[in-house]
């Protein structure tokens, strides 16, 4: 375990690097266009990035890919038809949380 | 005011801000709860744990962070986790700062610093499907402010809960429920599709990499898989009468 003082300065280190990488481009393009490819393949930062994190989040129990008995998917599932159908954010976590809740209740 | 006030103002446009981030609230705020009770659990005193929601402000790494303190990892090999987690982050930057070109440093800063996930991606919607504005920044200030503050009170409740909240509650889950309701409203074509299928087949595939580095590995290649998708279809539908080349 780390000692009191280390994790100060482990903190500060961590908080640094994180705010250099949200800092990055806006600092070194104040002014300048992008190159063009780099626009491009920008344009799919959303469903890249989050793809990468969603998908393990739900398919992963304890660092294992679990498709069977993972009360997850079928949850995720009905959030993404809650999602499709009404494009509300409230009534998507809603629903998939609910749903999760009701599933482990019934296993 | 006059007929062309068609701009709405800084003030509304950081009211919008805020008002089109109160939804996410139902996935971030939980979020914050578990963050403060694992840091907690992990044998951190709470002045640390509320202090990290403060200097790193990024959800995800930070449930790392204390998870990797809690088994032991040394102080670099957690800065390097944590960095690389965030790297992401700097995609975000890059798409930012088209819309706010020109603006002055001590803005960037702010905007980097209120630059997470869930603010980023709901400011982008406005500046992609809303008409521009001089003052679209202060929809970052909105989105990013309620975050900020409202990740700040979820953290210092779950620290003080502890275990009052039940692991039961998998109150985790919000969140990638909450990335879903922001990634599915962009999946309208064939590429996006691609980018999100090859990026999260990659991020599955590259578990077991150091450093959780297929975060960042899995997002840079579903992003360029995308852009693949886009040019082949765009070369099918320029020639068609080549009958197609595969």
């Amino acid at each position: 375990m780390i000692g009191s003082d280390l994790i100060w300065l482990v903190m500060i280190a961590s908080g640094l690097l994180t705010f250099a990488a949200r800092f990055s481009m806006l600092g070194l393009f104040q002014d300048r266009e992008l190159p063009q490819l780099l626009k491009q393949v920008l344009t799919y930062v959303a469903p890249s990035v989050l793809a990468a994190i969603i998908i393990p989040d739900v398919l992963l129990i304890d660092g294992t890919v679990m498709v069977m008995d993972n009360p997850k998917i079928p949850a995720f599932l009905l959030a993404m038809v809650a999602a499709a159908l009404t494009r509300n954010v409230l009534v998507t976590i809603s629903t998939g949380m609910i749903a999760l809740w009701l599933i482990t209740a019934w296993i | 005011m006059s007929s062309i006030a068609a701009t709405k103002t800084a003030r509304q446009e950081f009211w919008d801000g805020v008002r089109d981030e109160i939804p996410l609230m139902l996935g971030v705020f939980p979020f914050g709860m578990v963050f403060g009770v694992l840091g907690v659990e992990a044998g951190l005193e709470p002045l640390v744990v509320m202090a990290m929601s403060v200097i790193v402000f990024g959800g995800a790494s930070q449930v790392v962070f204390v998870q990797m303190v809690g088994a032991g990892a040394s102080g670099m090999v957690i800065t390097g986790t944590v960095g690389i987690i965030n790297l992401r982050h700097a995609l975000y930057s890059a798409t930012l700062t088209q819309y706010i070109q020109g603006l002055p440093m001590r803005w960037r800063f702010v905007l980097a610093y209120l630059l997470t996930d869930e603010a980023f991606f709901i400011s982008l919607n406005r500046m992609q499907t809303k008409p521009p504005s001089p003052y679209m920044h202060f929809h970052m200030l909105g989105t990013g402010g309620l975050l900020w503050v409202m990740w700040q009170i979820a953290t210092a409740i779950g620290i003080g809960l502890g275990e009052l909240i039940p692991d039961a509650l998998n109150l985790g889950f919000a969140i990638p429920l909450t990335f879903m309701a922001i990634t599915l409203p962009q999946i309208t074509s064939i590429p996006p599709l691609v980018a999100l299928l090859v990026a999260g087949t990659v991020a599955i595939l590259g578990q077991d990499l150091p450093w959780n580095i297929w975060v960042i590995t899995a997002g840079l290649i579903g992003m360029i898989a995308g852009y693949c998708a886009e040019m082949l279809l765009a070369k099918q539908n320029r020639a068609p009468n080549d009958g197609g080349q595969a």
